[in-house]
């Protein structure tokens, strides 16, 4: 009797493994194809044979029907375009709002970030290229709608959500549906990017974001298209643009050894944020490590970020930080006037505040979001 | 090479590796409990079926290497329910007893004289899992062949360690009902993915 039964036991395992694995098959290609369960993404217009053409990004993708576009995110499905990644988050943290890093929106408090899947550039040196490099489905995610997220970030104290991670443009719809969302119930809405975007989703983008990182990863443009498969002109448009409109601003750069980070290179980059953007604008020099595709490059020399500080300050920038490396003046926001300590991070965290909504002791007031 | 490097492929085969026996245990299991064998010749059929799943990601991870960048998802999807559809045919064969399964140490005759086991790992190696896919994308982006070969095997390694209890399900085939009824489980297994194959080759 005993012996039936394992029989049959393992009769029903090994049916039972045989259709869980048919339907786990099922359900993901059922939410990949069927329209009616998916988000029309905006911005992309019909194109001939079945194509569409999509206008978010400067890649400004020809689409063929069932293929993706480069960010690996929107699909043409029978010639509408969708954001296959609407709804599916690939990684969410609650994280000290320094590590995206914002140093002059809301120091020291928490902020609800997320991710999903893809990316419109292709940089060699992703730290993130798990997801960023990802299809949907090619790793896990979970449904979160806007709602969701917003109600995640409430419960968990942050003060703002931040699509980051990955490039978040390419999720633009999820982005946006969560910012109005967000924005109704007193959170801030920040965004970590690479500023590749068209001019006019990031005009609408803009209305409902309070802070944009973008990062600008280098001053020229050979190493934009041969490193990222961008453009520098597209990103710094959309610097000035992200100005333009009020929104608080923080640039970050990652200095690569021998490819972004020779003097002047450096100051020429420092020189049109002054000029362009203004000498108030935060400027973040960030130490490369090995990653990805560029495994072969060492570690940024601390000495590099130091060299590119004083020069940007040279060129009149009045915040400049330094990042992954223990440079306790790099991390240390100054009034600039008299020069007193203004904050003093350590790592993410603060652990010196001397500013009160913003103004140092000496009255001075430093630009950015404090409160 | 670095310890990271070693890390990284064993902590992905270890978190992969559960998904990649369920996905192998509706055709193995019958192969491993069709039949009385030695519990040594059970270890030795179920390295052979590692080995032709190691076979099949190999010549997918080559491929991805070799194009530089991911597959078409379209293709993959064929060639996906390809295997589905031949690996049903090859089950049923083994179980009909059509394929037999080589000696070790002695040729056997007859047209269908072919390492079984082999072929059907080689066939699952083909249905390719997404973590699995994303390591051979970083593999061959890392353009050096010898840290290619270390992190398959070690993901291989880690990942089989999952596949070790299947040794046991071997030692279930000693009584006459158990075996019918392993044959029947890999007959239903089979019509079942040979149908599944079809219909979505069909519908593509």
């Amino acid at each position: 009797m005993a012996k039936k039964i394992i029989a049959f036991l393992f009769l029903m395992v090994v049916l039972g493994s045989a259709f869980f694995y048919i339907a786990r098959r099922e359900k993901a290609a059922f939410s990949q194809s069927n329209p009616s369960s998916l988000k029309e993404a905006s911005y992309y217009h019909p194109a001939a044979n079945g194509r569409v053409r999509c206008d978010l990004c400067p890649n400004l993708c020809s689409i063929a029907d069932q293929r993706f576009g480069a960010c690996k995110a929107r699909k043409n499905i029978g010639g509408k375009l969708y954001a296959m990644n609407f709804g599916q988050v690939a990684a969410f943290h609650v994280d000290p709002i320094e590590k995206k890093p914002f140093f002059h929106f809301l120091p020291g408090s928490k902020v609800f970030s997320v991710g999903t899947t893809g990316c419109n550039m292709r940089c060699l040196f992703c730290q993130n290229w798990e997801i960023s490099q990802a299809f949907p489905g090619d790793v896990a995610t979970r449904p979160a709608s806007p709602e969701q997220l917003v109600e995640e970030a409430l419960r968990s104290g942050s003060r703002s959500i931040a699509f980051t991670y990955n490039e978040p443009v390419i999720a633009y719809e999820y982005m946006l549906e969560t910012a109005r969302i967000a924005k109704a119930k007193g959170l801030r809405m920040a965004v970590v990017s690479s500023g590749f975007i068209e001019e006019e989703p990031l005009r609408e983008l803009l209305k409902y974001v309070d802070a944009y990182k973008v990062d600008l990863k280098a001053f020229n443009d050979g190493f934009y298209r041969q490193l990222t498969g961008g453009d520098l002109e597209s990103v710094l448009g959309t610097l000035k643009i992200i100005r333009e409109n009020g929104v608080w601003l923080e640039i970050v750069t990652l200095l690569i050894p021998g490819e972004n980070d020779s003097p002047e290179e450096v100051r020429a980059l420092a020189r049109w944020i002054r000029e362009n953007l203004g000498p108030e604008v935060p400027l973040h020099f960030s130490r490369f490590f090995p990653q990805y595709k560029l495994k072969n490059l060492p570690p940024t020399p601390p000495e590099t970020l130091v060299m590119a500080r004083k020069i940007a300050m040279e060129e009149g920038l009045l915040f400049v930080y330094t990042g992954n490396v223990a440079y306790p003046e790099g991390e240390t926001t100054y009034c600039p006037a008299s020069g007193q300590t203004a904050i003093a991070r350590q790592g993410h965290f603060i652990i010196q505040n001397n500013l009160k909504n913003g103004v140092c002791p000496d009255e001075e007031k430093i630009p950015g979001i404090w409160n | 090479m670095n310890t990271t490097f070693l890390i990284q492929p064993l902590i992905a085969g270890l978190s992969v590796g559960a998904f990649c026996l369920a996905h192998c245990f509706p055709f193995m299991a019958p192969l491993v409990a069709a039949e009385e064998r030695p519990l040594r010749n059970n270890i030795f059929l179920i390295l052979e079926f590692l080995t032709g799943r190691l076979l099949g990601y190999l010549c997918f991870g080559l491929l991805a290497g070799y194009l530089g960048e991911r597959f078409d998802s379209r293709w993959l999807s064929i060639a996906t329910n390809l295997s589905f559809v031949f690996l049903s045919v090859v089950l049923v064969f083994y179980l009909l007893g059509l394929i037999k399964e080589k000696g070790l140490f002695c040729r056997t005759s007859g047209f269908f004289r072919t390492q079984s086991p082999l072929l059907m790992g080689f066939l699952m190696g083909i249905n390719l899992c997404p973590p699995f896919l994303l390591s051979v994308i970083y593999v061959f982006s890392q353009k050096s062949a010898l840290y290619g070969m270390v992190y398959f095997a070690l993901f291989f390694l880690a990942s089989s360690v999952y596949f070790l209890p299947m040794i046991f399900i071997g030692m279930l085939a000693s009584t006459r009902d158990f075996r019918k009824i392993a044959r029947w489980s890999g007959f239903l297994t089979a019509f079942l993915f040979f149908s599944y194959g079809i219909y979505s080759l069909l519908r593509m």
